[in-house]
């Protein structure tokens, strides 16, 4: 054990003191985070309240909830919308009834003022429901960011730590040590658990300092440890399989598999908003199913118990493969 | 005594390329023992099975009795390697470099003096990606020295470094026999085996053409130098190769 600390210690020391290192493991998920929290519609959402209008007369209702200036008006959506921190209204011809998140229940009697104005009837009837849903679409943005950081840098991690270490031969003096082959894989898994954790850090403090503090809990580190684990797997892979006289054509191989697995997930939008069929692929992919994990132990969503024990039991297998992959020797 | 023992070596890559054909030599302790020959010789792969890092297809090898690939966890105590242009952690200091590969020998009260020995005391705090070529190799070998090794195999120690700098490290390889480690070296500088290397040993294309003494192999073919020697025994063995 002795061995793996001090080599876990080495590959962080080495890899942290870079600049570029720190670039993207603290820079760059701050900045993804922000971007898509903010910058697509977060910040609006933030100033003012996203509703979604469904049904009966609901061009008239939206220009009415557009005339108050407090809300970003949609036209269509359904409940789900609720999920990603806007309002639904679903409007019938008896009356409306108002889907909120417990973080906009204050406006809900300026969205009744406003369809009612809008309908101009008499004895129209209201109803509110109050969703379970109390995570507002920035945080639902910032754990995404998280999952999306913890896939890269699982991937990268691996594919980047190791063929730089292989050009540089210290993969080969290092096979000539006693250091055990497990040994050297569990303290690069190690090395990425620990990054996985800055870029989580990160991301949760830039969450605070929008107002938006994610909930850290015993799931959160435990679901970080084994998600790094699956994506520190699929880099081992990709390491393990790329000719060594090549061995670079790993981070080209990484690249070309994590960035449709980022941005075709869950990670930055919810997926309902991809059209059939690719939202089977965005909805079901590796990186989404443990976004809906990781959203699920910090903001409350109930997901799938079978899609958590697949995470422990694929991170698990994906640890093994890993270790079986990044042997030091032939 | 003999510190390492190889007979009938055989080593087939994946793919077919047969790397070592039926290569026997003995290295006999502290020595100074160079493998030399053309690129793709088979001269890494030897080193690589000695060091436990490969397997041979077929052969036996003992390295100070103990025999590869049986006992590898209990040879790779016992050895050292510096492969060919290592580089070591590049972002840590040359202190945290060495005292790395202490922990992995458990020889961490060893770093200071081998950092005095190798003349880096001055450097220690200084990262290693910072330090010229010559002191990166110093470096590299203190790391293979902390481990207290009875024997050092370096692969072209001095390739890349100017005259200067390679003298230096002439001066290194000499005081590791001097203190009783056996030294396998494989170089392409014939001046560097000639001045080194108690015996050296020839590897054509995966067949070992000639162990023997500089002096002998420069006698063999009746001239001055080493690389003279080696440029005719190259000739010799190309003609036997063609015939």
């Amino acid at each position: 054990m002795r061995r793996v600390v001090r080599t876990s210690i080495a590959i962080i020391k080495d890899n942290l003191n870079s600049p570029i290192a720190v670039f993207f493991v603290l820079l760059f998920p701050v900045m993804l985070a922000l971007t898509f929290a903010l910058g697509f519609g977060g910040l609006a959402s933030s100033l003012t309240v996203p509703v979604y209008v469904s049904g009966h007369e609901a061009n008239e209702v939206v220009q009415a909830l557009n005339a108050t200036g407090l809300f970003t008006v949609h036209l269509g959506g359904n409940t789900s919308v609720v999920k990603f921190g806007a309002v639904f209204v679903n409007v019938t011809e008896g009356g409306a009834t108002i889907y909120y998140p417990p973080y906009a229940e204050k406006y809900v009697s300026v969205v009744e003022y406003s369809v009612a104005n809008a309908l101009s009837k008499a004895n129209y009837s209201f109803s509110t429901v109050r969703l379970s849903s109390p995570y507002s679409y920035q945080a639902y943005v910032l754990t995404g960011t998280i999952g999306a950081m913890v896939m890269s840098n699982g991937v990268f991690g691996v594919t980047g730590v190791a063929a730089t270490y292989y050009r540089d031969k210290l993969i080969e003096r290092l096979a000539a040590s006693p250091l055990k082959d497990y040994e050297w894989a569990l303290s690069l898994m190690i090395y990425e658990v620990v990054i996985s954790f800055a870029s989580a850090i990160a991301i949760g403090l830039a969450g605070l300092a929008i107002g938006v503090p994610l909930r850290a809990s015993l799931g959160l580190v435990a679901f970080v440890v084994l998600g790094t684990f699956v994506f520190a797997g699929l880099g081992a892979v990709i390491y393990g399989l790329t000719p060594k006289d090549r061995v670079f054509l790993a981070n080209t191989v990484a690249t070309v598999v994590t960035f449709p697995l980022m941005f075709a997930s869950n990670s930055f939008y919810p997926s309902y908003v991809v059209p059939m069929p690719f939202r089977l692929f965005v909805e079901y992919q590796p990186l989404s199913l443990f976004n809906d994990v990781l959203r699920s132990v910090t903001l409350g969503v109930p997901t799938s118990p079978y899609v958590a024990m697949g995470l422990v039991i694929g991170g698990l297998a994906m640890l093994g493969i890993g270790i079986n992959m990044l042997k030091l020797r032939e | 005594m003999i510190a390492i023992e190889a007979r009938n070596l055989r080593k087939v890559y994946k793919g077919g390329v047969e790397a070592l054909k039926d290569v026997t030599f003995d290295v006999e302790r502290g020595e100074i023992f160079s493998f030399l020959g053309p690129n793709g010789a088979g001269k890494t792969t030897t080193v690589r099975i000695l060091t436990c890092v490969t397997k041979p297809t077929s052969g036996t090898v003992t390295v100070e009795g103990l025999r590869v690939p049986e006992q590898c966890e209990d040879v790779r105590k016992i050895v050292s390697s510096v492969p060919q242009e290592f580089s070591g952690f590049s972002d840590l200091s040359v202190y945290d470099n060495v005292a790395y590969f202490a922990s992995l020998y458990g020889t961490e009260s060893k770093v200071d003096d081998v950092i005095d020995s190798l003349g880096l005391t001055q450097y220690r705090d200084v990262k290693f990606k910072k330090l010229s070529g010559g002191y990166k190799r110093r470096v590299a070998i203190a790391s293979a020295l902390v481990a207290n090794p009875k024997v050092v195999f370096l692969d072209e120690p001095t390739i890349g470094l100017d005259p200067k700098a390679r003298r230096s490290l002439w001066q290194v390889i000499k005081s590791l026999k001097d203190g009783g480690i056996t030294v396998f070296l494989t170089t392409h500088y014939l001046d560097e085996a000639e001045k080194l290397s108690d015996r050296v040993a020839v590897l054509y294309q995966g067949r070992l053409v000639r162990t023997t003494t500089p002096d002998r192999l420069k006698e063999e073919f009746s001239k001055e130098t080493l690389e003279e020697a080696y440029l005719r025994l190259m000739e010799e063995v190309e003609d036997e190769e063609g015939s």
